[in-house]
């Protein structure tokens, strides 16, 4: 392995990144840089340590607050968080390259080893989120500053850095695997083909999520051990262990982490290797769909009100979503977040264990909403190039958003009712949180559908190499804190009703009033968002980007 | 005693001072033509001379900063849906949805124009049997050459049996066979009294299949008539209109450009 081939190959990836949802006449920019990017991370890295230098000062007039407990603490997590977050990350943005672009790929042919190319990719997903670690670092410097924690905080940064690169290891490892589960359906596969794909690509991003998300392991240790020292068996918390072993000021056990943590790290290096060594297949995709003679479509949407035009775009949509490798990170989002969400409660991990109060389940309501919102951001960048066909086709902007809304609606409702029924059942909601549930959680996914598309129809992002990413990054920073804050607001009746209920306090008379403004707030801007929506959609079908 | 039809009547598409820029590029500069009714129009010029931006305008993909354009009498400004349902566009670069069979593209296509399932049907079986892609309608676009993404393409722009069909590079990808094939289809189709605005790059075709030539350069109608027009005007008769195109462009002397390369 040549350290500046990997370099360069690195450096390619990151500038493709950067460049690929910008025009030509951006090309001299500064924006396009990877110096971009650092000074990006150092502003952020700069801000978030005053602002937390600020706060730490108010934090011994709080009773009840330690700070060296917290600073204890939020060192020896770092390491362990970051993993996790790239994970994520990488799940909306790195997992969604279609196999028509990875096959062609040019350094398939590129005279470039795959422990080169794995190294480099990994090194530029680490580049590219790099301002995750940025920030951590700048909210725990002062923490730890105050502490007399310093040469510790370098520590706990060195081997954040180290779970960095390791974490977008197993996103290449998790690429690779979901590459050969696509390839699988190659050749002369049938339909039914497309579907076992589709469920096992799914069932092994959730799969990767639950078994290298580190607090999920250690609450599934724990539950037999009954011990903290089950950390030790934990490879993504070696590097926290390191952390913990300093603050004790046990110096052969950290020496022994720091061991295992690099070791853990060449490791995953070898694993990725060898996985894409034997995974990788450039090899075109031939798919047969059907054997039999054609059959004209039918007309059965058109029976829930749809044109035959809106009919056929919500068909294509659909046939797209089971088909394309691209999309399968975007259906794994509900399993994802619900057993992120989940698993805390039942491994005891952050909270005590088993079924418990609802206010620890109300975040699965959310998670409806947070997929109509990311589902349909991405519906209209993921036309990709073929958007051209809506343009020269007679299609008007209405019966777009129409066929837009109706799939996304659909699947956001049904992740809706899967989470409303989960949360009252095995989280013990209360009747009237139930009831809440039951007329609040669509309302949220209306409205955040049609918000979802508003940003979809502003930021569409059709590029298609090197990875596409269907929204504009500004659209998607912007689009979701602003869905998650709408998202709060509509249910905040049972946000209130929970916090009031732990405190015991009585809100049973202005409950129905608040409920009564939680739902004309929600519906007041699902009919805002509908318009914002479909003058966004007028406006692209307008002209077609060039 | 029986009048023919008026102008109007007769144009299927009239382009009136067409101009788009991009930036500070004038793309298509003030651009003025007619397609007749059953007439085949070629539309050439160098790289970057603006066939396609103007072929884009006129389907109201592109939004004109200046001009008009009418299909059928339909202002593409005002009516940009009523000039698609009468028009089939062959794009220069195929841009299918490939996650689709062929058949199902073709099949959402004749669904966005309205066509009824067995019109839909007839077309598509009598397409596929043309152009040879049987056997092949069941597979992911995404599999094809790019040959038979190009016969998909233009199976699709001739699904709703278009008034106006333009053709960008049509012919690109496509084998010796095929190309002949759609030169002969393209030929009945303007018998039938389809108009066809048609670019491309091989001037052989272009000599070979169109009535009329429009040549363009940095957006700006350069000459416009038959073929044998052309040769008088630019005063070599004889010659091909490869020559006439060269000289009429500028770029005729390429001996310099290859010594270059071959240096």
């Amino acid at each position: 392995m040549k350290p500046a081939k990997v370099l360069k190959i690195s450096d390619v990836l990151v500038k493709s990144q950067l460049r690929s949802a910008r025009s030509g006449r951006f090309s001299a920019s500064f924006l396009n840089r990877p110096a971009a990017v650092v000074l990006v991370d150092a502003i952020a890295f700069g801000v978030s340590a005053v602002i937390v230098s600020r706060l730490v000062a108010f934090f011994p007039s709080i009773p009840g607050f330690s700070l060296a407990t917290i600073a204890r603490e939020t060192l020896i997590f770092l390491p362990a968080l970051l993993p996790p977050m790239i994970f994520v990350a990488s799940l909306l943005f790195e997992l969604n390259v279609s196999s028509k672009f990875a096959a062609s790929d040019t350094l398939n042919w590129l005279p470039v080893s795959q422990s080169e190319y794995v190294t480099a990719s990994a090194l530029s997903i680490c580049f590219i989120y790099s301002i995750l670690p940025a920030l951590a670092f700048g909210v725990t410097l002062p923490i730890a500053g105050s502490q007399g924690l310093l040469p510790v905080w370098v520590l706990a940064a060195l081997l954040s850095i180290v779970a960095l690169f390791t974490g977008a290891l197993l996103v290449e490892i998790l690429r690779a695997t979901l590459n050969r589960v696509s390839t699988s359906a190659m050749g002369r596969a049938r339909r039914g083909a497309l579907f076992v794909r589709l469920a096992i690509s799914i069932t092994v991003i959730v799969t990767f999520q639950f078994f290298f998300n580190p607090l999920a392991l250690l609450g599934l240790l724990t539950l037999f051990s009954r011990e903290a020292a089950a950390s030790f068996l934990v490879p993504f918390l070696w590097p926290s262990s390191v952390v913990r072993e300093a603050l004790d000021g046990q110096a052969l056990w950290l020496i022994a982490f720091a061991g295992l943590s690099v070791g853990f790290a060449g490791f995953m290096t070898w694993a990725a290797v060898r996985v894409r060594s034997r995974f990788w297949s450039p090899s075109p995709v031939s798919v047969t769909v059907s054997h039999g003679e054609y059959t004209p479509s039918s007309g059965a949407l058109q029976g829930f009100g749809f044109s035959a035009v809106e009919s056929a775009l919500i068909r294509k949509d659909l046939k797209g979503l089971t088909r394309r490798r691209e999309m399968v990170p975007f259906l794994a989002i509900p399993f994802v977040m619900t057993a992120a969400f989940l698993l805390p409660q039942f491994t005891g991990v952050g909270g005590p264990r088993g079924p418990s109060s609802g206010a620890a389940g109300f975040p699965l309501l959310l998670v409806g909403g947070i997929f109509a919102l990311i589902f349909s951001s991405v519906s209209i960048g993921q036309e990709g190039k073929a958007i051209a066909n809506i343009y020269t086709l007679p299609v008007t902007p209405r019966q777009y958003l129409r066929a837009k809304a109706a799939l996304a609606l659909t699947f956001a409702l049904a992740a809706t009712a899967v989470m409303v029924v989960v949360t009252s059942v095995f989280l013990g909601l209360g009747e009237r949180e139930i009831l809440s549930a039951l007329l609040l959680a669509p309302a949220v996914a209306v409205e955040e559908t049609f918000i979802g598309l508003g940003f979809a129809s502003r930021f569409p992002d059709f590029s298609e190499r090197p990875r596409p990413r269907f929204v504009k990054p500004v659209g998607m920073l912007v689009a979701f804190p602003t869905g998650v804050a709408i998202m709060l607001a509509s249910i905040s009746p049972v946000i209130i009703s929970l916090v009031a209920g732990s405190i015991a306090v009585d809100i049973g008379s202005i409950y129905t009033i608040l409920m009564a403004a939680a739902l004309i707030f929600s519906v007041a801007v699902s009919l805002l968002a509908y318009r914002w929506a479909r003058g966004g959609i007028a406006n692209l079908l307008r002209e077609l980007g060039v | 005693m029986a009048s023919g039809p008026s102008s109007a009547e007769a144009n299927a598409l009239e382009a009136t001072s067409l101009a788009k820029s991009f930036g500070t590029t004038r793309a298509v500069d003030r651009l003025t033509f007619t397609l007749r009714r059953g007439e085949i129009l070629g539309l050439l010029g160098p790289n970057g001379s603006g066939k396609s931006t103007t072929m884009k305008m006129i389907l109201g993909i592109l939004k004109p900063d200046s001009g008009s354009a009418k299909v059928y009498g339909r202002d593409v400004l005002t009516d940009p849906i009523g000039v698609k349902e009468v028009s089939g566009y062959v794009p220069e670069t195929p841009q299918l949805y490939e996650f689709l069979s062929g058949v199902e593209y073709l099949d959402f296509v004749g669904d966005m124009y309205g066509m009824g399932p067995a019109a839909k049907k007839e077309r598509i079986s009598q397409f596929l049997k043309a152009l040879e892609l049987d056997g092949h309608e069941n597979d992911m676009i995404s599999g094809y050459s790019q040959g038979m993404k190009q016969k998909v393409t233009i199976t699709a722009a001739l699904m709703n049996k278009p008034r106006l069909l333009v053709v960008d590079e049509g012919l690109n990808g496509l084998d010796p066979r095929s190309a002949k094939i759609v030169k002969d289809l393209l030929r009945e189709l303007a018998r039938e009294g389809v108009a066809i605005l048609f670019s491309t790059h091989i001037l052989e075709i272009a000599e070979a299949i169109c009535d009329r030539v429009l040549i363009m350069q940095r957006g700006n109608l350069l000459a416009e008539g038959t073929p044998a027009e052309l040769r008088r005007r630019a005063g070599m008769p004889g010659s091909t209109l490869e020559d006439v195109f060269l000289k009429m462009t500028g770029t005729e002397d390429l001996k310099e450009v290859v010594e270059a390369l071959t240096r």
